[in-house]
């Protein structure tokens, strides 16, 4: 066999070609400000990694220590990871162990009982200069993804960002990382609050002011033929609230006698709410027109450019004239919030993002349930949805009739990167440039309808089974090739390689624990079988990966069978789909 | 047993994935394998479609005095100048005298020269109406006007009355392409999407580099190939729906890619200068992709090719120009790539967008309407022209469903149409394709050859 070939690649080429991987892609984007900006200071791979400028106590990744074990464990391994899988970034052993013993209703209550670990207060410490980018954004949001304690509320928030979308696709927001972060801890903070409230926190945010325009958006001027901006007016409801078409409990369309959809809004609705939502801007204005930015603070209204008329809302409901824009918001956000679609529209993306695509109708309605009524008579209790999403039976409960679910790719990728603590020498993570390398990142989908839509349908038998496949929509010859390929590179990085790896901004993974079980391929397989696959491994794909660390032993070198092994799962079918 | 079916049987059964990574011997012997069916020459055709709504009632200016005071009394601080309007040559339009957006100066000497047309007032119909149909409620409109995601579907599919499953490119690659073609005659730089899709066929996604080349399971390189062996056997024993569709898509990535590249690599350096936008370089990748056609043996091929930022709600004063530009200068880029390649005649580009905006402002920008115009492109078209129905740049005219709205006058399906008639389709494949053209009198709008 070649001992001078590396998993593959000759070890004279493994600068070279990360070097050319990364400029062909970053090339491949005029809006690479990082390659400009590297290219220009003569610093490329070196300086611009995800180098942490400074340390700080909170970004230590190094995981908490398990509390205090009371009991044997009280559900199996696989369910705990079947668990972690649906409601962390992935399980880790601790987490693991951890679950385990709690089962899944504790671990929830624990879970929600944790701190938020903000993303805002990381970014600043870490990277203090003035001037950031949006990859330093992505850096912290790896780092608390990842390490993050309160897994569930990290993992709600992304969940609520591909809902509530904003995007660094849009300029201004991609030159404002800081507001950008302080919009997801703004997510944080309210996934396990009210509805409402996060509704509310929503609406008000500048960086969604920014992105809907309902920021700067003026009453009517009839001279000059303006009328109210209407974006927000209308993704407000098709999107982050009831969608076009009413619902039944369950999520099922409500037809009218001729069996079409009926719809929940027409264009007076949106006027209405768009009016509703005039006379909003950056806070801390003396007047309007001043030129200062906030992109943190809530917006704050400017009553001389809010329109006081009266306005038709849903269902007929009236704002009454001559009330200002605090009075007006609250009385229109209360007249999305109460609307009976919101559950069920709201809840199956909920249950989409987290658990399945295709969840049943009772599963909906049982979700529904809880949104519109907490147990205690409170509607839109966010802590009694994500309890009836995790612990229906159709979360919990194994059986043949699952499809599951395609993994956006950036689980896949913080999946494999929190059962390998992977992480970069200079303290950042080493994955900044998801974006550029695969296509997606947080808050970045091309526009405010996400990266996917909740009904895309893969041509196929899964659309001539009438099952939905969000995920698939991106899904394609590229998207596939370059999560392959980041897979390939994130094995290759792995520490066994010790100083082979020359990269201080690379995400390094740890193969300790495989390289433990390295000689006995049985042991390997069941840990990776649990850890990456969830127990889903079939005797067909063991017998393969068995001849394949058959086969990758012939190397002298013990990481390249690991990291071969490592690969072909993480490309197989069996990882990109949740069950 | 037919040569051609030989071979393509021998491709498969080398192996799977990396029987397919052509090399370029084995090109000729795919392009002998699977010569075409009905088809003895060469056409494509490119939807360039603009994400968002383009404010496209602002490419033309009305600029006779009285037409463009009017314009300009209604559009504002979004009015074009009088004087920086380019003026047109037209025949066909209401209008004695027209002008071009001056952002979209790369495109104005191709359309004087008759080699572009422009297509007025363009948007998602079900049936005509009039603007007494839609006040009194008796017009059959399109579900969700004004919905990005809904009228992009109805550009796409332009079927609303059903669910959206499948575009009307796609429906067409399902009656005109042979179905077992090694690549896909639906070729996408934008990835997944509806207007490709059909029943059989389904887009080929490409990047700006072509198709992008595996690493670890790649079959060229001798120390990978047991590690395809691997994935293959790993698929063969994949169950459960989504995960046996996913193996699907990897194996089609793995085997197609190959024969991209290995076309690509034969085609001819262009000398034509592309700008360096990202837009741009995906009409390069077309133009390349054209280039090899025959490598691949695609007689008809059909991309789509996407640019964003049209949602213009705020700055459009600064967003507009300059997105307009990029638009221009890639498409007369791309014109003149085709002109390189001897192919102008063969190869149509046409604009689409979720709609048109309204004529009326919110302070700095404009919000969704309904009607559009359109930019067709390539020496196939009766270029030099305006086609279809103006409408009034005024608001409350009959043109308007309010807010300055333009109502269409020429619906998504007769422009469809008379482009995929160009393309090859009989009358009853037009009415196959779009089931809702007969609801409209003309079935071409006459700006193709």
């Amino acid at each position: 066999m070649h001992t001078h070939i590396a998993f593959g690649i000759p070890e004279q080429r493994d600068v070279f070609a990360i070097l050319e991987y990364r400029i062909v892609l970053y090339a491949q984007d005029v809006m690479s400000l990082r390659f400009i900006l590297c290219i220009s200071i003569g610093i490329f791979l070196a300086g611009c990694g995800g180098g942490t400028e400074s340390t700080d106590p909170e970004s230590n990744p190094t995981p908490q220590p398990a509390p205090e074990i009371p009991s044997a464990p009280v559900i199996t391994n696989e369910e705990a990871v079947r668990l972690l899988m649906q409601a962390s970034f992935g399980p880790t052993d601790e987490s693991v162990e951890q679950v385990a013993v709690m089962g899944a209703e504790q671990w929830l209550n624990s879970q929600f009982a944790q701190p938020v670990t903000e993303h805002l207060p990381l970014l600043n410490s870490t990277f203090p200069q003035e001037e950031i980018y949006s990859h330093h954004w992505v850096e912290t949001w790896w780092q608390r993804s990842i390490y993050a304690d309160d897994q569930l509320r990290q993992r709600v928030a992304f969940a609520l960002s591909e809902i509530f979308v904003v995007s660094t696709k849009d300029t201004r927001l991609l030159v404002d990382p800081r507001g950008v972060a302080s919009y997801y801890d703004t997510l944080l903070a309210h996934s396990f609050g009210n509805f409402r409230e996060l509704l509310e926190a929503v609406t008000l945010h500048p960086m969604m002011g920014m992105y809907l325009s309902m920021l700067g958006n003026e009453k009517p001027d009839t001279e000059r033929n303006i009328r109210p901006d209407e974006n927000f007016a209308r993704e407000v409801m098709q999107l982050f609230t009831i969608g076009l078409v009413a619902l039944n409990e369950d999520g099922s369309v409500v037809t009218n006698s001729q069996g079409e959809p009926v719809a929940t809004y027409d264009q007076d609705v949106i006027k209405g709410f768009a009016h509703v939502f005039t006379g909003w801007n950056f806070a801390g204005r003396a007047n309007w027109w001043e030129d200062n930015y906030d992109g943190q603070s809530p917006m704050e209204p400017y009553e001389a450019f809010h329109d006081r008329g009266e306005k038709t809302l849903l269902n007929g409901t009236v704002v009454p004239a001559g009330q200002n824009a605090r009075a007006d918001l609250a009385m229109a956000l209360d007249n999305l919030f109460n609307h009976p679609n919101v559950g069920p529209f709201i809840g199956k993306q909920l249950i989409q993002r987290l658990v399945t695509s295709n969840p049943s109708a009772q599963y909906i309605s049982r979700v529904a349930a809880a949104f519109n009524d907490n147990g205690h008579g409170v509607r839109g209790d966010m802590q009694a949805v994500i309890t009836a999403i995790l612990l229906d039976d159709e979360a919990r409960i194994m059986d043949a009739s699952q499809t599951g679910k395609l993994r956006n790719p950036l689980l896949r990728i913080a999946h494999v990167m929190r059962v390998f603590a992977s992480q970069a020498r200079d303290g950042g993570m080493g994955h900044e440039f998801v974006g550029f390398n695969i296509g997606i990142a947080p808050l970045d989908s091309p526009s405010v309808f996400n990266f996917y839509r909740p009904d895309y349908s893969a041509p196929g038998a899964i659309r001539d089974a009438g099952l939905v496949s969000p995920e698939f929509q991106i899904t394609n010859e590229i998207s596939i090739t370059r999560f392959v390929n980041y897979m390939y590179y994130m094995a290759w990085f792995n520490n066994l390689r010790g100083d082979e790896i020359v990269e201080d901004d690379v995400g390094i993974v740890n193969f300790d624990r495989l390289a433990a079980l390295s000689n006995d391929h049985d042991a390997l397989l069941d840990y990776l079988n649990l850890m990456l696959l969830d127990g889903q491994m079939n005797d067909a794909m063991r017998t393969v990966l068995m001849d394949a660390l058959e086969h990758w032993s012939q190397e002298q070198t013990e990481w390249i069978k690991l990291a071969n092994v490592v690969y072909l799962i993480t490309i197989s079918p069996q990882f990109a789909i949740q069950l | 047993m037919q040569r051609r079916d030989f071979l393509k049987r021998s491709l498969v059964s080398l192996g799977g994935a990396s029987s397919l990574w052509a090399t370029t011997s084995q090109f000729n012997l795919v392009s002998a394998a699977t010569s075409a069916q009905s088809f003895n020459d060469y056409k494509a055709l490119v939807c360039v479609f603009l994400l968002g709504g383009n404010d496209s009632l602002n490419m033309l200016i009305p600029t006779d005095q009285s037409a463009y005071q009017q314009y300009a009394a209604t559009r504002q601080n979004l009015a074009v100048a009088l004087d920086a309007a380019l003026p047109l040559s037209v025949t066909n339009t209401q209008y004695s005298t027209l002008g071009l957006h001056p952002s979209l100066a790369a495109l104005h000497s191709i359309y004087e020269q008759g080699n572009m047309a422009l297509v007025a007032n363009v948007g998602p119909l079900i049936e005509p109406v009039t603007k007494e149909d839609v006040l009194v409620g008796r017009a059959v409109l399109p579900p969700q006007l004004f919905s990005h995601s809904d009228q992009q579907n109805h550009w796409q599919t332009a079927h609303p009355q059903q669910a959206a499953l499948t575009g009307w490119a796609g429906r067409m690659a399902d009656m005109l392409s042979d179905t077992s073609a090694p690549i896909s005659m639906n070729l996408s730089m934008a990835g997944n999407n509806l207007w490709q899709t059909g029943t059989l066929v389904l887009p080929f996604a490409l990047s700006n580099q072509g198709a992008e080349v595996l690493e670890g399971i790649n079959p060229d390189q001798e120390w990978q190939r047991p590690n395809a062996a691997f994935l293959d056997r790993i698929h063969a024993g994949t169950e459960g729906m989504f995960a046996t569709q996913f193996a699907t898509m990897v194996d089609r990535t793995r085997t197609r890619g190959g024969l991209v590249n290995g076309a690509l690599a034969l085609g001819p350096e262009l000398n034509t200068a592309f700008p360096a936008t990202r837009f741009a370089e995906q009409m390069r990748l077309v133009a390349n992709m054209i280039s090899v056609q025959q490598h691949l043996e695609q007689p008809r091929q059909v991309y789509f090719v996407t640019l964003g930022g049209w949602d213009t709600h705020d700055n459009q004063l600064a967003d507009h120009p300059a997105l307009l530009m990029e638009l221009a200068e890639g498409m007369a880029a791309f014109y003149n790539a085709t002109s390189e390649l001897g192919v102008s005649e063969q190869v149509t580009a046409f604009t689409a967008s979720d709609f048109g905006r309204t004529l009326t402002s919110n302070g700095d920008g404009t919000d969704h309407g309904w009607g559009g115009n359109h930019i067709v492109l390539g020496d196939a078209v009766q270029g030099a022209d305006v086609y279809g129905q103006l409408p009034e740049m005024a608001l409350n005219s009959n043109d308007d469903m309010g807010d300055g709205r333009m109502i269409p006058t020429l619906s998504v399906d007769q422009y469809a149409a008379t482009l995929a008639r160009w393309f090859g389709l009989s009358d009853t494949e037009l009415t196959g394709i779009l089931p809702n053209l007969t609801h409209f009198n003309q079935h071409d709008v006459g700006f193709m050859d």
